[in-house]
């Protein structure tokens, strides 16, 4: 059945492809020419510090692919389910003005800081803009940034695996190719091509098996199913954080980019070709400006739809890998510009995919939405009603996948952190296994609350806020070099003012529930449980206090930076141009 | 941009996507291995007593060619915000 291109989300990311198209020729052309005049003759860190380690020359296309790959995560496709409550207009429009004016803006130009930079990392140039204690301040913050990043991707994994029967069969399925392809890989030096075909198999097979046997059946746990998937979740996680890398973590998400990657260009294919299928929007366009259990369009919208429209989280990739690999500066545009640009559209199909399903969906808050309206976008070029049970459990994987293999590589990093951070009489917190235990055991009992919009709020705000951090600090450096900076002024003052609001949107509405001047946010079967309920709504109202305070620090001090740099009162020392 | 061009790109594309990931953590996980190696060798340099300066001397035109990846491995401030994850 063929329908109107008007009525299927087809037309709505031709339109978005557009607009990045534009972003890309014309407004990235112009920064690139004008305010960085990039040069190809401008000694780049790769070439500088050379050591075939960290840095080493890249060509633009395989960094291109990488930074996408890097990027194009969970946060583009689960977000927009939060956006699309107000409508799927306004998730639109944040996801085009968003990617058009912001997102590149940051992940191009952080790019641009390190390669003029001597390859430095974020904490070095927050040091270099506002001294050691704003570099303190910074590591603080992303602190906590983890532990929400923990709470949310535990949560999710236990929700996929309770609501998806067969999902933890197949993912284990993964898992178990990854660790036989780690050892293929590693010890026995088989050829990669054989590995990589091996490993596509066995997880099409796990797929298929996963979506055969279709167990543990919903709720397998009882009351607290949810809670023991998290400490099962847990207790893999735990192992990847401690193992070798090239025994564990490496080769499960070089086997997990397969899927990964396939299920993204299914989506999108899904998306473009819609009207072939007959897919219809079933979503309104606008809902309201205030949802009950979401909040206020502004500025929930703005920090729900995170990596899709910006991330400040690829203003710390950018700086510690991509930077260091950049060939020759006219690359930065291609790899930073053009693969936030391409994100942008996998968020606008992702966002299709839940412009399809049934609004019921979206209202009961049902995070398979996502799954279902992949499915439909997919399952009309793939074999119809025929293929929709495999691609059903097969999106539920992808989402599964997506997560795991992010939150092995957070726990990790939670691990190093720790480390560097407990010092002197906290050192013993730095521990290998105690870092990793409190790693998982925080998020643990975040996730008990079991109100995963309101986890995901936190999380987008504090993740928005540092890419508002980000593009002051980029407004610095373009100070610094007597260069027009509102290119990244402007989104960085509008990035500042919308996610410290949406914080203290959040902490204010914990904190009516503290007082019990609202109902505590809490989902069965914590709700059983009066006072535990509470002190984890108390807990969420300190930890907001914590981040708003510590990013509105960061964001002082960068402003005040930045002001200092454009008045001409810090001298243009650092930047070579 | 020619065909050949074209199929170059494309490649580079799909490794950068798939396999870069693999093949620069492989690299780095070498490159510790190949630092502690130097370490345990090139030790009493430093003032480590490991291992005998006879042996040392043996080896060391085989680790000559290291040496300045290394020294420039181990002096280089270091930032823990260089080993974020590379996804979210």
């Amino acid at each position: 059945m063929q329908v109107g291109y008007l009525e299927t989300p087809s037309l709505w990311i031709i339109g978005a492809l557009i607009a990045y198209a534009v972003a890309y020729y014309f407004y990235a052309k112009w920064v690139d020419e004008h305010i960085w005049e990039v040069s190809e003759s401008r000694t780049t860190p790769a070439h500088m510090y050379l050591d075939g380690v960290e840095y080493f020359p890249v060509s633009r296309y395989v960094l291109y692919g990488f930074q996408f790959k890097s990027i194009a995560a969970l946060g583009p496709i689960l977000g927009p389910f939060i956006a699309v409550a107000y409508g799927w207009i306004p998730a639109l429009l944040w996801i085009i003005i968003g990617n058009f004016f912001i997102g590149w803006v940051q992940d191009y130009s952080t790019i641009m800081l390190t390669a003029r930079n001597e390859g430095r990392s974020m904490g070095p140039l927050v040091y270099n803009a506002i001294g050691e204690r704003g570099r303190k301040i910074l590591l603080g913050y992303l602190l906590f940034y983890l532990l929400i990043i923990s709470a949310v991707f535990i949560y999710l994994v236990s929700l996929f695996w309770n609501v998806f029967p067969g999902s933890f069969i197949a993912t284990i399925g993964i898992i178990i190719t990854g660790l036989i392809a780690g050892e293929l890989l590693y010890k026995y030096k088989t050829n990669i091509f054989g590995v990589t075909a091996f490993a596509i198999i066995l997880t099409l097979i796990s797929v298929g098996i996963g979506t055969a046997v279709a167990w543990p059946p919903k709720n397998v746990f009882g009351p607290w199913s949810l809670q023991v998937w998290s400490v099962i979740f847990a207790i893999i996680l735990f192992i990847g954080a401690i193992a070798p890398l090239p025994k564990f973590i490496t080769p499960m998400n070089f086997v997990a980019v397969f899927p990964a990657i396939g299920g993204v260009i299914l989506i999108i294919l899904g998306a473009l070709f819609s009207p072939l299928g007959g897919i219809k929007v079933l979503q309104p366009g606008f809902k309201g400006w205030y949802i009950e259990n979401v909040g206020p369009l502004f500025p929930i919208l703005f920090i729900s739809i995170a990596c899709g429209a910006i991330s400040g989280w690829h203003s710390l990739v950018s700086t510690s890998t991509t930077g260091k690999q950049l060939d020759v500066e006219t690359d930065a545009r291609p790899v930073g510009a053009g693969a936030m640009l391409t994100e942008g559209l996998l968020a606008t199909s992702a966002l299709a995919a839940y412009m399809v399903v049934s609004p019921s969906l979206i209202a009961k808050g049902k995070i398979a939405a996502f799954v279902n309206g992949a499915t439909l976008l997919s399952s009309f070029y793939l074999g119809g009603k025929a293929s929709m049970a495999y691609l059903s459990t097969f999106f539920a994987i992808f989402l599964v996948i997506y997560a795991i293999t992010v939150q092995a590589l957070v726990t990790r990093y939670w691990r190093v952190f720790s480390t560097e951070l407990f010092k002197g009489p906290w050192s013993w917190l730095g521990d290998k296994y105690i870092a990793t235990f409190v790693g998982l055991l925080l998020p643990i009992i975040f996730a008990l609350t079991g109100s995963w919009i309101n986890l995901w709020i936190y999380f987008g705000g504090s993740n928005q806020l540092l890419a508002g951090m980000a593009l002051i600090l980029v407004a610095f450096y373009v100070a610094k070099m007597r260069k027009p900076s509102w290119y990244a002024a402007w989104p960085a003052g509008f990035m500042t003012i919308v996610t410290l609001a949406a914080l203290l949107w959040e902490t204010y509405s914990f904190g009516l529930s503290t007082f019990g001047l609202a109902p505590i946010k809490a989902k069965p079967p914590l709700t059983q449980y009066p006072a535990a309920a509470w002190s984890l709504n108390a807990l969420f109202f300190i930890i907001g206090i914590i981040l708003f305070v510590l990013g509105l620090y960061m964001s002082y001090a960068l402003w005040s930076a930045y002001m200092k740099a454009r008045k001409g009162e810090i001298e243009a020392k650092e930047i070579s141009t | 941009m020619k065909w050949n061009e074209f199929k170059k790109a494309v490649k580079d594309f799909l490794f950068g996507l798939f396999f870069f990931d693999l093949y620069w953590e492989t690299r780095r996980e070498a490159a510790k291995m190949k630092d502690l190696i130097n370490l345990l060798i090139l030790g009493e340099m430093l003032g480590l007593p490991l291992i005998s300066t006879p042996i040392m001397l043996k080896l060391l035109p085989y680790l000559l060619p290291e040496i300045e990846g290394w020294k420039f491995r181990q002096l280089r401030e270091r930032d823990v915000t260089e080993e974020v994850p590379e996804t979210i």
